[in-house]
C-alpha cells in the first residue's frame, strides 16, 4: 500500500527541492502534522521518516500556494479544524463526501446550495455507509441523520460506536462510548456498527485532500 | 479584548488570596494567591506570587518569584527573577532573564532568554536568541536561533533556517579549558550553521562550518563545509 511508504528525511529534501529551514518552519506553523514526523533508529542514530505520499502532495501544495497566502493562512486551509469547514451540498458531492445518492433522500432539491457545517457533512457521510450497508431504508436514514446532527456535539471527540439494532422490524439506533458494555434481548438483532472516532478522523483527511 | 474594558483591576499587596476572573489590570505585589484562570488586559506581579489556574493577558510582567500551575498565553511576556509556569506558554514575545522553568512547551515570534531556563518541553519561534545557561528537553525550532555559550547548555535537537553558536572566551586557553562550558545536542539540522564549542552527535546543514572547541561526530552538509580552529570532526560527508 502507497500508504505505508516511508521517506527519510534527506532524501525528502533531495526530491521536493527543499531546506531544512523551509521544513521545520512548515513544522511549526502546523502545515506537516506532528503526526507525520516519524522517529526510526538507524545504523547512524535516530532518523526522521514521513508518510511518502501525504509529505510530497502536501509539499507540493504548499509551494504552489505560499505565494498567494500567508504561512498562517495555509495553516488554517490544512488544519481540518471542524468549526472552519462549510460546504455546500453540492460541494460535498463534488468532492466525493457524499454521493449524490444519499444527497437525493436527505435533501430535497431547493437545499442544495446551502451550506453545511461539520457536523451536518459528518452526519451525511455516516448516512451513506449505513444506507449503502443496505440496513436502513430511505426514511429510517433520514431519521438517523437528525439522531445524529441533534447528539453530535455530546460526543465529539470522544470514542464512540453507532449502532443499529432491529427487533421485529422496527429499527432504533444507538450512541453509546467504547467503553460502555451492552446487552440485548433475544429478538434484538444488531444490524450495523461504526466506530465514530474513525469516521471523523477519515472525513478531517478527506476535508483536507480537497483543501 | 473587548469585554476585559468594563472590567475592574485586581490589585493585591501584601498578603491576599482570591479567585479567578475577567479584570482589567492585575497587579500582585507581596505574596498573592489566585485560585482560578485569570484573563486580563496587563498582569503584573512582583514579590511571590501563584495562580492556581492559567493566564491569558496582552502584556505579562513578572518578577520576584512566581508560580503558575497553568499554561500562559500573552502578546508580551517579561520575566525576571525566578518562575515556574507548569503548562504552557504560548507568548508572542518572550524575553526571560533570571532562573525559570517551564514544564510545557514553549510558542513565540521573538523569544529571548538569558540565565538558567530549563525547558522541559519543546521551544518554537521565528527568532531564539539564548545567553547563559539553559537546558530545553525536547526540540528547538526557528527560523534564525543565536547562541552566546555562558554555561552548560543542553537542547536535545535543533531545526532550523540559521543557527549561530558563539562563546566569549577570556584570555588564557588554558583557563578556557578547564572551565570549558559546551553546547550539546544529539542533532543539529539547518541551512546555515555555524558552530563553536559545541559537542554533538550529529549536523547536517546546507553550508557548515565547525569552529572552535567543537567535537562532532558526524558532519552531512550540501554546499559547503569548512572547519575551523582546533574543531574535531570525526566523519564528514557531502551529500
Amino acid at each position: 500500500m502507497m500508504e505505508n511508504d516511508l521517506i527519510a528525511k534527506k532524501d525528502l529534501l533531495e526530491v521536493a527541492h527543499i531546506s531544512y529551514g523551509q521544513l521545520y518552519r512548515w513544522k511549526r506553523k502546523k502545515l506537516i502534522p506532528d503526526e507525520w514526523f516519524i522517529r526510526k533508529s538507524t545504523f547512524t542514530g535516530q532518523e526522521t521518516f514521513f508518510p511518502k505520499q501525504k509529505i510530497l502532495d502536501r509539499i507540493e501544495k504548499i509551494i504552489s500556494l505560499k505565494d498567494d497566502l500567508s504561512l498562517d493562512e495555509l495553516a488554517d486551509m490544512f488544519s481540518p479544524n471542524p468549526q472552519s469547514v462549510s460546504l455546500t451540498v453540492n460541494q460535498i458531492i463534488e468532492r466525493h463526501i457524499v454521493s449524490l445518492m444519499t444527497v437525493d433522500v436527505l435533501f430535497p432539491e431547493e437545499e442544495r446550495n446551502k451550506s453545511l457545517s461539520f457536523e451536518a457533512i459528518l452526519s451525511a457521510n455516516i448516512v451513506e455507509k449505513v444506507l449503502k450497508s443496505g440496513e436502513v431504508n430511505r426514511e429510517e436514514s433520514k431519521q438517523l441523520y437528525t439522531f445524529l446532527i441533534n447528539n453530535y456535539g455530546k460526543l465529539y471527540g470522544q470514542p464512540f460506536y453507532l449502532l443499529i439494532f432491529r427487533k421485529l422490524g422496527v429499527t432504533s439506533f444507538l450512541l453509546i462510548s467504547k467503553q460502555e458494555n451492552y446487552y440485548v434481548d433475544d429478538l434484538t438483532n444488531e444490524v450495523f456498527k461504526l466506530d465514530i472516532l474513525q469516521s471523523i478522523e477519515e472525513l478531517k483527511s478527506l476535508l483536507s485532500k480537497g483543501a | 479584548m473587548i469585554k476585559t474594558t468594563q472590567a475592574a483591576d485586581l490589585i493585591i499587596s501584601g498578603s491576599g488570596s482570591t479567585s479567578g476572573g475577567i479584570f482589567r489590570d492585575v497587579k500582585i505585589s507581596g505574596s498573592g494567591k489566585v485560585s482560578g484562570d485569570i484573563e486580563c488586559n496587563q498582569f503584573q506581579t512582583s514579590g511571590s506570587s501563584r495562580i492556581n489556574g492559567n493566564v491569558k493577558s496582552e502584556n505579562m510582567k513578572i518578577s520576584g518569584s512566581s508560580k503558575i500551575l497553568g499554561s500562559v498565553t500573552s502578546d508580551t511576556m517579561d520575566i525576571s527573577g525566578s518562575t515556574t509556569i507548569e503548562g504552557n506558554a504560548d507568548v508572542k514575545t518572550i524575553h526571560i532573564s533570571g532562573f525559570s522553568r517551564i514544564k510545557g512547551n514553549m510558542k513565540g515570534e521573538r523569544v529571548s532568554l538569558s540565565g538558567g531556563i530549563k525547558l522541559y518541553g519543546s521551544l518554537e519561534a521565528d527568532s531564539v536568541q539564548l545567553k547563559g545557561g539553559f537546558m530545553i528537553q525536547d526540540l528547538l525550532n526557528a527560523d534564525e536561533i543565536t547562541i552566546g555559550i555562558g554555561g552548560d547548555c543542553k537542547v536535545k535537537e535543533i531545526g532550523c533556517g540559521t543557527l549561530k553558536v558563539t562563546k566569549k572566551t577570556f584570555g588564557l586557553d588554558i583557563l578556557g579549558k578547564l572551565f570549558s562550558k559546551h553546547l550539546i545536542t544529539d542533532q543539529i539540522e539547518g541551512d546555515d550553521i555555524y558552530l563553536e564549542y559545541t559537542k554533538a552527535k550529529t549536523v547536517r546543514g546546507n553550508r557548515v562550518t565547525i569552529g572552535t572547541g567543537c567535537e562532532i561526530d558526524h558532519v552531512e552538509y550540501k554546499d559547503h563545509f569548512s572547519k575551523v580552529g582546533n574543531a574535531m570532526v570525526k566523519h564528514s560527508e557531502k551529500i
